[in-house]
């Protein structure tokens, strides 16, 4: 009975997933661009 | 007015059941004629941009590169965008709250003072009297049409924001609608309110400048131009930003007939992009004199990330209650059915999802990342600027707007689609050549090269500049990516004006209708 009731509290599995597959995604590309970035550019 | 007129002057939608207000209709369709004209125009000079970017075709002459892009910026984010929001301001009272439009012949006089302006600024620069480009810097000068035609355009936009808020006055005192508004209205509400700062901070930077190129002032000071300046410029994608989000759910629920999980928890995202985002705007400010590092790093990241909070909410909001939705038709198996049985075959959805897909994961972390103070140091004025906001702008607002179009064509235009099968490519054409042009700008300039700038490679300089040959295959990747995109953009605009003009009209089923919620 208690595991129905949290299965039903999770209205979306599947989005909340590709809610943190965002997130990952979006620090790959934060830290990637910085490195990048910095080496580009680089401050002699 | 009569309300007796009034009630038999509106029409039943027979696929949605929405009454739509028809004196109104006119005004929706000439906006989004005016929208597509403008869309058509700016991406052809798009084009022909891009093949210049494209060392190995560098198509344009140098005049005519700093000409277009004056042009295609002025096309693509100020009429295509704004009249097409004129168009869904009016669609949102008429149609999605099934209110009266009230000021029909004052919406009339506001469009003939935008598409005034708008002719007037076009005309001023294809004579070649303001290679200013879009943001036209002090102490760049162009001529005085050039400013008044913006000033113009901006006056109607503005007197159609506040026609907008009376029609919302108009709808609840008179009964048509009670209660909290619908989801989409609300956040065109926010996107109206945004507008009305953003075109305010324009008169204050256009003002003074048309001012001084008549020679009635003597100098604008540059830095004053480039605050108020950026208070319009990038308020006015703020604005698109809120009205995209808006469409997004209107999509959502058209498709697949999806309802916000949430709907106080969309309400307040919305809420966050009115207190928080317009002061984002500094960040195109992080390398001028002037300011305080106190006042950049707190406008630009502190109150910045209220807004990015808010597209947080509803990244996760519409996906959700399209799962939800799905979910509930019995697509239930595993993590994923409800997205792979999703109706990938509709323009509608399909070009919400990629809309969604290249601002949420392309367009906003780019952003993100130039509003960093130490980063937009080292990421200022080069492609990577460009890259990110055609992710957000094109990838993101336009081919919402796009998306859209399939819907309000058949049920508010009354005219049945010409060229089905071309719209259900449309989307993926047009998103994958963004996607691809976009990248190409976006590495190119991590490689250094500039932005506005007609010889990317510095060809003909004195010392010649070492670049990466790795941004010379970007930059290819702009110009093929581009030739992709305009393809799209081409199938738009074919099945947009066949069926608008040429299209089968459905039937007008005219039915009295009266204020439900009148208190007499």
């Amino acid at each position: 009975m208690s595991d129905n009731n949290q299965k039903e509290k999770m209205h979306a599995p599947g989005s909340f997933v590709i809610a943190l597959i965002f997130l990952a995604w979006f620090m790959t590309v934060y830290f990637t661009q910085w490195l990048a970035l910095s080496k580009n550019w680089t401050v002699y | 007015m009569d309300l007796s007129i009034i009630s038999n002057q509106f029409r039943t939608c027979p696929t949605t059941g929405l009454k739509v207000h028809m004196p109104a209709q006119r005004l929706v369709w000439i906006n989004a004629v005016s929208a597509v004209v403008f869309l058509l125009l700016g991406g052809v000079l798009a084009l022909l941009l891009a093949l210049t970017r494209w060392p190995a075709v560098h198509l344009l002459p140098q005049d005519l590169f700093y000409r277009f892009i004056t042009a295609h910026g002025a096309s693509m984010l100020l009429f295509w965008i704004t009249f097409f929001e004129m168009a869904g301001i009016v669609f949102a009272v008429q149609t999605i709250l099934g209110a009266r439009y009230p000021g029909i012949k004052f919406a009339w006089f506001n469009y003939i003072l935008m598409i005034t302006g708008a002719i007037m600024t076009e005309v001023v620069i294809f004579m070649g009297k303001a290679d200013v480009t879009f943001t036209a810097y002090p102490p760049l000068k162009a001529h005085p049409a050039f400013y008044l035609g913006i000033i113009l355009f901006a006056v109607g936009a503005l007197f159609n924001c506040f026609q907008f808020i009376y029609a919302l006055v108009v709808a609840k005192r008179e009964g048509w609608h009670q209660g909290s508004l619908p989801l989409f209205v609300f956040g065109m509400l926010v996107a109206v309110i945004i507008a009305i700062f953003t075109l305010v901070s324009g008169a204050a930077a256009f003002i003074p400048a048309f001012l001084w190129s008549i020679g009635l002032i003597g100098s604008v000071d540059p830095e004053y131009y480039r605050i108020t300046f950026w208070g319009f410029g990038h308020s006015a994608q703020q604005l698109n930003l809120a009205a995209m989000v808006s469409i997004w759910y209107l999509l959502a629920n058209l498709t697949t007939g999806a309802q916000p999980v949430n709907q106080r928890m969309c309400r307040l995202a919305f809420v966050l992009y009115l207190f928080g985002i317009n002061l984002g705007s500094i960040h195109h400010n992080l390398v001028d004199p002037g300011l305080s590092s106190t006042y950049r790093i707190f406008n630009t990241s502190y109150l910045f990330y209220a807004a990015t909070l808010g597209s947080m909410i509803h990244a996760f909001s519409i996906p959700a209650a399209v799962e939800v939705a799905q979910r509930k038709k019995g697509l239930t198996r595993g993590l994923f059915q409800w997205l792979t049985n999703a109706p990938w075959s509709n323009p509608g959805f399909s070009g919400m999802v990629l809309s969604l897909i290249i601002f949420g994961f392309f367009g906003g972390p780019t952003g993100l990342i130039l509003s960093v103070e130490q980063l937009n140091m080292l990421s200022h004025n080069n492609l990577r600027v460009p890259g990110h906001f055609h992710m957000t702008v094109v990838g993101g607002t336009t081919l919402a707007f796009m998306a859209v179009t399939y819907y309000v064509i058949p049920l508010v235009l009354q005219r049945k689609l010409i060229g089905e099968k071309l719209a259900k490519w449309q989307p993926y054409v047009f998103g994958l050549g963004v996607l691809m042009f976009t990248t190409g700008m976006h590495f190119a300039g991590v490689m250094g090269a500039p932005r506005r700038h007609w010889d990317v490679t510095f060809q003909n300089a004195v010392i010649q500049v070492p670049f990466d040959p790795a941004m010379y295959t970007m930059l290819a990747l702009v110009g093929i990516g581009a030739i992709m995109a305009f393809t799209g953009l081409l199938m738009y605009v074919y099945v947009a004006v066949m069926s608008v003009f040429f299209g089968k009209k459905t039937e007008t089923k005219m039915e009295p209708y009266m204020p439900q919620f009148a208190k007499n």
